[in-house]
């Protein structure tokens, strides 16, 4: 077992990692737990889209962007997608020009039976780009990068002084009898070894996916580079006149797939002359990935249909294990127990480290 | 004194069964949401019973 020496230094590593990371921690918990059930909460405050056709006939995709950027003067389409949970409607990403970089964009909606564009943002749009980037713009995911090493840090440290704790309990030992402090420890020694498993997923995939900007440009630099290249200083072209029948190709050119959303000529998934028409598979797995097919804007036909690389599809995937999204309600209601036993976690961490500030020897002596 | 397998070993199984839970419903197709249910539900609910047995004791 563990000498006195080294069960010091996994409880300093384990204290200072946990209290250094739980104010942004609780944070991400707090704003996680609404995030969780964004889907009902837009519903319910009547901020989702609906499209008043029944049978989800869409109009021409070029009278949509035409239809989004009146809507938006001075701002340009970069992305239009089909998202799964919003049948029948369209999402038009807009940016300050083509050319943008895409963080500070924002969605519109648009019914996709006749075109109107339905008023925009509900409540989760605020929440969503406070847990994803804290306000911090481009430092977001670098901030959320270092919190989440910090986290796992705390976890593994967590993991490996929870033995000493344990030498002469059982699992699951409560001692509800004893002084508070004490209660307090055995409460959280279960809840933390008992959800560290599930706090290591949400943990790394929450990196991953704040890390997704450095991800697309190094797939940029890797796969769409050669594409790219040869189309760097050439104009955009005026007008979308060729998107639909770009849409139309790239599905001819992979039946079994579905369109999931077109980046425009100039953004960042796509080259100067290209639209990248990204497509999803209808499995469980392929649903969740995409591949994108890159159509000629001025003649219509495809140049290449590629094979995203596994370090994207890596991050497509880490999204669902996230937000734990794709398990309908109990999965949902699961994901946001364990999210509220992880702020009691964090919380009584600091309620165990306040109160050993005042007796320095209970931590080594309850071990 | 309990040997590490004795104190590991239930949160060891927990981890387990989350993981591959939450790994089967998103690779599989049809119906396979129940098998992220079991692993998630598995320590909420071995936590809650531990902690509601303690509590309610005389």
């Amino acid at each position: 077992m563990m000498g006195t020496r080294s069960l010091r230094i996994w409880l300093a590593i384990h204290r200072w990692s946990s209290l250094v990371s739980t104010l942004v921690l609780i944070v991400l918990c707090v704003t996680g737990l609404p995030l969780i059930f964004r889907a009902e909460i837009d519903s319910l405050a009547g901020f989702k889209p609906v499209t008043t056709a029944t049978n989800h006939h869409q109009i021409a995709i070029e009278k949509i962007v035409q239809a989004a950027e009146a809507a938006a003067p001075g701002q340009a389409v970069q992305f239009v997608a089909w998202e799964e949970d919003k049948p029948g409607i369209v999402t038009l990403s807009m940016a300050r020009s083509p050319t943008a970089a895409p963080d500070e964009n924002h969605n519109l909606y648009a019914d996709g039976a006749n075109g109107q564009i339905i008023p925009p943002r509900g409540p989760m749009e605020f929440i969503r780009t406070l847990h994803g980037q804290l306000f911090l713009g481009p430092f977001g995911p670098l901030v959320l990068g270092v919190v989440t090493c910090l986290l796992l840090a705390a976890i593994v440290s967590g993991v490996v002084v929870y033995a000493p704790f344990m030498r002469s309990l059982a699992f699951g030992t409560v001692r509800v009898r004893r002084a508070a402090r004490t209660t307090q420890l055995d409460l959280h020694n279960l809840l933390g070894i008992a959800t560290a498993g599930w706090l290591v997923i949400v943990g790394v995939t929450g990196m991953i996916n704040s890390w997704g900007t450095f991800v697309i440009e190094l797939w940029r630099f890797q796969q769409l580079g050669p594409l790219a290249r040869p189309y760097e200083d050439m104009p955009l072209p005026a007008d979308h006149h060729a998107l639909d029948r770009a849409v139309a190709a790239a599905r001819a050119a992979a039946p079994e797939l579905t369109p999931s959303f077109v980046a425009m000529p100039g953004s960042i998934l796509a080259t100067h002359r290209h639209y990248a028409v990204f497509l999803r598979g209808d499995t469980a797995l392929t649903s969740r990935l995409v591949t994108p097919v890159f159509v000629d804007a001025v003649t219509g036909d495809v140049s290449a249909r590629l094979e995203l690389p596994p370090f994207v599809k890596a991050t497509l995937l880490a999204q669902p294990l996230h937000f734990g999204d794709y398990g309908g309600l109990p999965l949902k209601v699961l994901w946001a127990l364990l999210d509220l036993i992880t702020i009691y976690v964090l919380a009584n961490g600091v309620y165990l480290w306040w109160t050993r500030r005042r007796s320095p020897s209970a931590g080594i002596a309850e071990a | 004194m309990n040997s590490l397998r004795q104190i590991y070993g239930a949160p060891l199984a927990l981890w387990l069964v989350a993981a591959g839970g939450l790994v089967t419903a998103l690779a599989a197709d049809g119906g396979a949401d129940f098998a992220a249910w079991i692993g998630l539900g598995c320590p909420v609910v071995v936590c809650a019973v531990k902690i509601a047995k303690q509590f309610s004791r005389p």
